[in-house]
């Protein structure tokens, strides 16, 4: 199992995602979201949807070169962070899709360029990174047992 | 006409909300045969509709309901079915399906008060209703317990006088994290010489398994719908109804004429299928209970110029008069402390304090709601609008999330409910636009009065107490006194009001309709004047009474004790 500096910084998923140019993950798009996102368990079928929603969205070229800056970032770095903000900071169109990638997990939406946000799948509002990220989640698919709105959220949510 | 022979029950009844649906299933379960006429489709598939609310962005109202299949046209966005003649909009709105709109409601079930009973006779406004609450009391315990009321009976034993003769059938809805943290805060401070006192709200909502439903799990979207049926919905009586073998649900029927026999008897409902068709169903009695704005409008539809030339039931011509809602406004305030929103039903407390008192006379009364749902309301609403921001500002990682976690668990909105007096000139009469069955849609006057503005600006002082009992932050108020700037709480009321005198109402105590002997008007048009209780509690109580009445003068049949 290949691990690359920046995969192995973002600690493998539970799916055990070996890292950008892996066959996990060969484009490099579930390692780039668990950086983005600060996720490391991010889901695997979610990452693959997610995936096929921007390469659709954005058409398979720009969608496989904005990956590909990501994946030519140096490996064995120190931080890896910094080299994904340094990338952000110099390359504009990056940090677009950077917003659309974070985007769609956080709130399961995309830009529709005539009809403003919508979901792809409802499944996407469902999964939306928000909802843990604020100790929650999302409306109509409770997980809690009654009552639990009494207590304060079981886990600590990046605070 | 269609070629059908008239289909002939003992009872029609026009719509399946609350309303209806619980007169035909008491009437039904005493073999009395019920005809149920419901404009829109007939049972929702749950799981349908939370698929349909989780691709919709929006999430409205009707998001989960929209019916892509032919039919009636639901009535959704009020600019799309209203005729607004203004000179403000009337915003709230109601669903066209079987079970009506307490498949999106949120679900609270506060009783009117003895004052908002007697308005006139106690502040010299409005006027009274021709029941008090001590005779309404029994049938609000009776309607308690055919919904399933959960409810604090150390809290509510007489909020106002509003006296209990029997406990809630359930306990409680655990009050959420952030009322508990505001209750802390601000129970026992005295503002305007009232002592603030925060309050379990009673809520159809189940805290326990009750009626085969399950209890609340906390799925945080009651509005627009409950996934698992914890919440109440009018569904369960059309089922109960069903299920005695003596109802039948005519759906996508929308009624568009009562016609009248010479005695003056309503002889006949007119219905329309979505081919356009027509069909008539007959009998003894008819049961009017499609909400205030349809039940107005179609009895202005069948006016006939030798019998009823001003509408069905309008010799005092008052039908669609006074039309009321309640006012709601909203403050976003950002709390000292997490109070973690989106957890929970979107509002589990409230206070009850200033519902009455002396000020009435000068002002409306004023409910405020401790809210669940951060600043979800405000425009653009969070958490998409905090999360975005963060995202378009360059943040990601733990930094984001960090930042998403700061900003939305410190939201909190304290929400304002307030009461429109009845105006007559706040009304539904009938356009000359039609909708998409070719059905004249209704046309809306209305006005919010000087009585309920002039509760804005006391309001606010009382929010600006709560807030700094808090320690919070205030981060935006509407609590402008100027036009336009409010929301509707989804409560259509008034429109054929229940009085003493025809000249001045259109039905009875028990909402049998002044000109025709053999018409009952069921539901919140009933309402002379609207308190600040969110009607559907009242709305039930009234509806059960109505079923008795109907089963003992017309049918000489007593109905069967239980409630559920």
């Amino acid at each position: 199992m290949v691990t690359g500096g920046l995969a192995g910084a973002a600690d493998a998923g539970a799916e055990g995602s070996a890292g950008p140019g892996t066959p996990a993950d060969a484009d490099g798009f579930f390692a780039l979201s668990q950086i983005l996102t600060g996720v490391s368990s991010l889901g695997t079928a979610v990452a693959r949807r997610h995936a096929q929603t921007l390469r659709t969205q954005l058409g398979d070229a720009p969608f496989a070169a904005e990956l590909q800056k990501f994946r030519k970032l140096p490996s064995g770095s120190q931080d890896p962070a910094a080299a994904l903000e340094a990338l952000l900071a110099r390359d504009a169109a990056f940090a677009g899709f950077a917003r659309l990638v974070l985007t769609l997990w956080y709130t399961g939406l995309v830009q529709t360029p005539d009809a403003g946000p919508r979901f792809v799948h409802p499944e996407d509002y469902f999964d939306a990174l928000v909802w843990p990220a604020i100790g929650a989640h999302a409306p109509a698919s409770s997980d809690g047992y009654y009552g639990h709105w009494r207590l304060p959220p079981d886990s600590g949510s990046g605070a | 006409m269609s070629a059908d022979p008239a289909r002939r029950f003992d009872v029609v009844v026009i719509g399946s909300g609350v309303a209806g649906a619980l007169v035909a299933w008491r009437l039904a379960s005493a073999g009395i045969r019920v005809a149920i006429i419901e404009a829109g489709g007939a049972e929702v598939r749950r799981d349908a509709a939370v698929s349909r609310y989780g691709q919709s962005v929006g999430k409205s109202l009707g998001a989960p309901y929209v019916d892509a299949a032919t039919g009636p046209e639901n009535p959704g966005p009020a600019e799309q079915y209203y005729d607004q003649a203004g000179p403000e909009n009337y915003l709230s709105t109601y669903e066209r399906l079987a079970g009506g709109s307490t498949w999106h409601w949120l679900g609270h079930t506060p009783r009117l008060l003895p004052s908002d009973f007697a308005l006139q006779s106690t502040y010299g406004v409005g006027v009274d209703w021709p029941i008090s609450y001590a005779q309404l009391e029994p049938w609000y315990c009776a309607a308690e317990t055919a919904l399933g009321v959960a409810g604090d009976d150390t809290q509510w034993g007489n909020v106002h006088g509003a006296f209990r003769s029997a406990p809630f059938p359930m306990p409680p809805i655990w009050p959420s994290w952030s009322d508990d943290y505001v209750a802390r805060r601000i129970d026992g401070l005295s503002i305007r010489g009232q002592t603030l006192q925060v309050l379990a709200t009673p809520a159809a909502r189940n805290s326990k398994p009750y009626d085969g439903r399950p209890p609340c799990a906390g799925n945080a979207s009651c509005v627009p719908i409950c996934p698992i049926g914890a919440k109440y919905d009018g569904y369960v009586h059309v089922r109960k109804a069903l299920a005695t073998g003596h109802a039948h649900l005519i759906s996508r029927a929308i009624a568009v004429r009562l016609t009248l026999d010479e005695s003056g008897h309503i002889d006949g409902v007119v219905y329309q299928r979505p081919d356009r068709s027509t069909a008539i169903a007959r009998g003894r009695v008819v049961v009017l209970a499609a909400n205030a704005i349809e039940s107005a409008k179609l009895l202005l539809l069948s006016a006939d110029a030798q019998r009823a030339p001003a509408g069905v039931a309008n010799s005092s011509g008052l039908v669609g008069r006074c039309l009321m809602d309640h006012v709601q406004k909203s403050v976003f305030v950002r709390t000292r402390d997490p109070v973690y929103p989106f957890r929970g039903p979107p509002s589990t407390s409230g206070i009850e304090t200033f519902r009455d008192g002396p000020f009435r006379a000068t002002h409306s009364a004023l409910r405020f709601s401790l809210n669940n749902d951060g600043w979800l309301r405000r425009r653009p609403g969070s958490p998409v609008a905090d999360v975005q921001s963060a995202i378009d500002a360059g943040m990601f990682g733990s930094a984001l999330r960090r930042t998403i976690f700061a900003a939305v668990t410190h939201q909190l909105r304290i929400s304002l409910s307030t009461e429109v007096l009845p105006e007559p000139d706040n009304r539904v009469t009938l356009s000359d636009k039609r909708d998409a069955d070719g059905i004249p849609r209704p046309r809306i006057a209305f006005r919010v009065p000087e009585y309920t503005r002039a509760g804005f600006a006391p309001a606010l002082r009382i929010v600006g107490e709560i807030v700094a009992a808090l320690d919070a932050t205030l981060v935006e108020e509407d609590l402008s006194a100027a036009p336009g700037h409010y929301v509707g709480a989804g409560h259509v009321m008034g429109g054929c009001r229940m009085g003493t005198d025809p000249r001045r109402a259109v039905t009875d105590a028990f909402g049998r309709t002044f000109d025709h002997e053999n018409l009952y008007i069921c539901g919140a048009s009933l309402w002379p004047t609207c308190g600040t209780a969110n009607p559907t509690l009242t709305v039930a109580a009234l509806s059960l009474r109505t079923a008795e009445a109907i089963a003992a003068t017309v049918f000489r049949r007593p109905l069967a004790g239980g409630f559920l």
